[in-house]
């Protein structure tokens, strides 16, 4: 009798026991291969050499911050331009663009440094609670590129513990704990800081060090956020970016206004960067349907198409602010308004600047983009050349 | 779009109601609720059924960090409970407070709101100082319901005191609005209200209420101040170090700031304590609290992967203001009940920026909805802090007895939340003072 | 080695809530809860999330 107690006892244990070992290798693997999953990026035609941002903050290296830096150095001597995306990689415009640029552009005058997965670890992580994919493929001529759809912020396997509340280096300013692990709060950054801040030092680091003229950070932001589809400048960098929202307004018909860099609020890279530095930072925010709160199911569909029926009747009642319809807000749209913008401040800034131009050829445009898809200027790595390809 | 997730929504609730009906625990029926909202998803492919595990393995990282304070807090308590310091300092309390009962009250309600307030979790209050101030309230007459009362209202005071106040920060990292000027925002209702709770519900004695032992138990031979007030010191120690000099302290974390304190009151013990065994008992103890963090942070993945999250979040934003105002002392309670800190996120972010865009004063409303957060944590399904404060407190009567007993509080909080709310733009004096 | 610390509490817990899970004789609904608890611990001292 007790024996019987005891057999069963041991079956429902060992029946239980395997449900867990089930659920654990169901839910852990594909939460194990989007963390090891390496994008590749092929080195374009202006690509003249591949750093890492280990080499600026040394205390990066063998760590999950550490990322490439692509740079594309023009025939002739110039102005100097960073583009970061991915400091937030659940806002994949950013990223993108940053890859348009590394496979695509070729640069005349002046050099470009291009960061694509500015937070690596970030990439490498998921949002626990929210429900995203773990990658998104974005349609090609010949196929279709994956990519990872990361966090807002670093992995906690990369950085542990955080604070009960994160002191921002080196203002004192009370920040949330999450903020520790977010590198668009980190800056300027420590070179023995926590990882995340050795991250933002690095790329400070390469702005002092070689004399960077300009800083082009990419986000993308909710609609129902007032800081979205703008371009966020300090004092520093606001005529560039009032001439730019102009000319793309005129020029190419889309709204991109700005708005001036809060000096109370810091650790973001449009505050610290010009407070730390010669260079002029710019921070995009392009709208993304996909972060908002009230939202259908979060799919891969609605992150590309930004077509969402909840957002369209708060639309209605004047709740969003950006104008939002039936056509969604594309992540063509995204990233070709994240291109143009990038592309005027680079010409308005050589304009201004006449003895340190950037001039640059083969990016696309935001009408491009519109027409033909992102995938029209992302290559197949299958068929790039031996060592073309760099995987991140 | 709408009908599919007001299905799935049902299939949820109804989920849940079958497995409660089956007498199941409030945290499995939960998890049977999150597995129902799964299952209707994936007939519309949110999620892929295939993506059903991953989702529910990834929301139970949700509050994974929670979960490992939780528990060092807990731990490190019960040795201090074990080695005899709680007795110890009740009792000495007591002796040097004696009959002045208005400034014992107020020196305990103090004593609470601190940890609190400096690590943002109500949590941390209850399990640190908890049990010796819910010990001392009892040897002042006050009976274990409202013990568990008082002490459940201050600690979620404490939680919304500057300088850490999550949810406010939560809104703040999510609207783009600097984390400052709450000092005194926060700081004069959180005392004013906390000064009102204690006075209220301790002031008058209750007769024949069990009024604690009779005779408090005599501490261990050799236990000593010092003994009792290292381990705290040493807690409160890397709490301020950090604050004091934020870049040269390393980021401890509270989990093992709680762990060492453990160790150096474990060490400092006059008796010998039997470690194992007591983790072992504090495993068992908190997991009702741990497995409903876990839980939770899985109905909040599926909720929001479902669209049934989004749903609930675009009804909030499309009730007219001035309905609004009247649902949300009932919307923004339930909504911490149910999601814990996720309700900040998905109605008080777009809330916020709404309310901001029409003219409200956004630090001022985000202080007055902080007020309103805390008390959620004693609604069910979590009730994460009215449990916690039943369990420090020793009350062992009717759950809802005890909601009943705070209910004067309850609603001048309420009150006072709102009125910030509402009247958030002649309030903002408070943020300049604190500037 | 702060990062070193925490896995060691993880492991710790973890173990707790096996070793419970092992003994527990009564409650049934008690099973499940440690398995649902133990299951982040697992995959964060595996350093998978
Ligand atoms: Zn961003």
């Amino acid at each position: 009798m007790k024996d019987d107690g005891m057999k069963r006892e041991f079956l429902l244990k060992a029946i239980l026991a395997g449900a867990f070992l089930g659920l654990v290798l169901w839910g852990g693997l594909p939460l194990f291969r989007h963390r090891h999953y390496d994008v590749p990026i092929i080195k374009g035609p202006g690509v003249t050499a591949v750093l890492r941002l280990s080499d600026f903050s040394p205390r990066l290296k063998g760590t999950a911050g550490d990322t490439y830096i692509f740079v594309l150095q023009g025939k002739e001597p110039g102005g100097k331009a960073l583009i970061m995306g991915n400091t937030h990689s659940n806002e994949p415009e950013g990223m993108l663009t940053a890859l348009v640029f590394i496979e695509n552009a070729v640069v005349e005058k002046g050099t470009i440094y291009v960061i694509p997965f500015f937070n690596n670890s970030g990439s490498r992580n998921t949002r626990p609670g929210d429900g995203y994919p773990l990658t998104f493929d974005v349609p090609t001529d010949w196929g279709s590129r994956r990519f990872r759809f990361g966090n807002r912020d670093a992995s906690p396997l990369d950085q542990w513990p955080d604070p009960d509340v994160y002191i921002h280096y080196p203002d004192r300013q009370l920040l949330s704990f999450l903020d520790v692990r977010n590198t668009n709060r980190t800056w300027p950054g420590r070179p023995d800081g926590p990882l995340m801040e050795r991250v933002t030092f690095g790329a400070m680091e390469l702005m002092r060090r070689d004399k960077i003229d300009v800083a082009v950070d990419i986000h993308g932001a909710e609609t129902m956020f007032p800081v979205t589809n703008c371009i966020v400048a300090p004092e520093k960098s606001v005529k560039i970016a009032t001439l730019a929202s102009l000319t793309v307004k005129a020029m190419e018909g889309f709204e991109n206004h700005v708005e001036p860099s809060p000096v109370g609020f810091r650790g973001l890279s449009h505050r610290e960067i010009g407070d730390y530095s010669a260079t002029m930072p710019f921070l995009l925010e392009a709208p993304i349907p996909f972060l908002d709160q009230p939202t259908g199911p979060k799919t891969t569909k609605f992150l590309l198409d930004g077509k969402d029926p909840f957002l369209l009747s708060l639309s209605k009642k004047k709740k969003l602010f950006v104008p939002y319809d039936e056509s969604g807000w594309s992540l063509e749209k995204r990233v070709g308004q994240n291109l143009s913008v990038t592309l005027e401040i680079f010409r308005q800034f050589s304009k201004k600047t006449p003895d340190r131009p950037i001039v640059l050829r083969g990016v696309p445009r935001y009408a491009d983009v519109v027409k033909n898809g992102v995938g029209r200027y992302l290559g197949d790595p299958a068929k790039a050349a031996a060592g073309g390809v760099v995987m991140n | 779009m709408t009908t599919q997730i007001l299905i799935i929504l049902a299939v949820m609730i109804a989920a849940y109601v079958a497995a409660k009906t089956a007498k199941l625990s409030v945290e499995l029926s939960m998890f049977a609720s999150a597995l129902a909202c799964g299952v209707a998803g994936a007939f519309l492919k949110t999620p892929p059924i295939a993506d059903l595990g991953r989702h529910l393995v990834e929301g139970s990282f949700t509050y994974l960090d929670v979960i490992l304070v939780f528990f060092t807090a807990t731990l490190f308590m019960t040795i201090v409970n074990e080695s005899g310091g709680v007795v110890y300092v009740v009792r000495a309390t007591l002796r040097v407070f004696g009959k002045k009962r208005v400034l014992v009250l107020l020196v305990l309600m103090v004593i609470v709101l601190i940890p609190g307030a400096l690590t943002g979790a109500g949590s941390v209050s209850l399990l640190v100082v908890g049990a010796p101030v819910a010990m001392a309230l009892g040897r002042l007459g006050v009976s274990r319901k409202k013990v568990a009362a008082i002490l459940f209202i201050v600690a979620g005071l404490s939680a919304a005191a500057p300088p850490v106040n999550i949810w406010a920060m939560i809104l703040c990292a999510g609207t783009a609005i600097p984390y400052v000027g709450f000092e005194f925002t926060l700081g004069i209702p959180v005392l004013i209200l906390g000064a009102f709770t204690v006075l209220v519900l301790g002031l008058k004695k209750d007769p024949g209420a069990a009024a604690g032992p009779a005779e408090l138990p005599e501490p261990p031979k050799g236990m000593t101040w010092w003994r009792v007030l290292l381990p705290f010191a040493v807690f409160f120690g890397l709490v301020i170090a950090y604050r004091a000099w934020p870049f040269a302290t390393p980021i401890f974390g509270l989990s093992l700031e709680f762990a060492i304190a453990g160790a150096v009151a474990l060490l400092l013990s006059p008796k010998k304590i039997p470690f194992l065994t007591l983790a072992r008992d504090t495993a068992k103890r908190l997991l009702p609290l741990l497995a409903t963090m876990v839980v939770v942070g899985m109905l909040q993945q599926i909720m929001t992967v479902t669209g049934v999250r989004g749903l609930l979040s675009f009804a909030v934003i499309s009730t007219p203001l001035v309905l609004l105002f009247f649902l949300l002392p009932v919307i923004i309670p339930f909504s911490e009940g149910i999601l814990t800190y996720g309700g900040a996120a998905i109605i008080g972010i777009p809330l916020i920026w709404f309310l901001d865009s029409i003219g409200f004063h956004a630090t001022v409303v985000i202080a007055g909805l902080s007020l309103l957060w805390p008390l959620g944590d004693g609604l069910p399904p979590t009730a994460l802090i009215g449990r916690l404060s039943n369990m420090v407190s020793g009350y062992e009567g009717s759950y809802k007895e005890f909601l009943k007993a705070t209910w004067l509080p309850w609603l001048v909080i309420t009150a006072v939340g709102m009125a910030m709310i509402i009247f958030s733009s002649k309030l903002t004096f408070l943020v300049k003072w604190s500037m | 080695m702060i990062m070193i610390a925490y896995y060691v509490i993880t492991a710790f817990v973890l173990v707790l809530f096996g070793w419970n899970f092992v003994r527990e004789k009564k409650s049934r609904d008690d099973l499940v809860l440690y398995l649902l608890v133990m299951i982040p611990l697992l995959l964060r001292l595996l350093r998978v999330k």
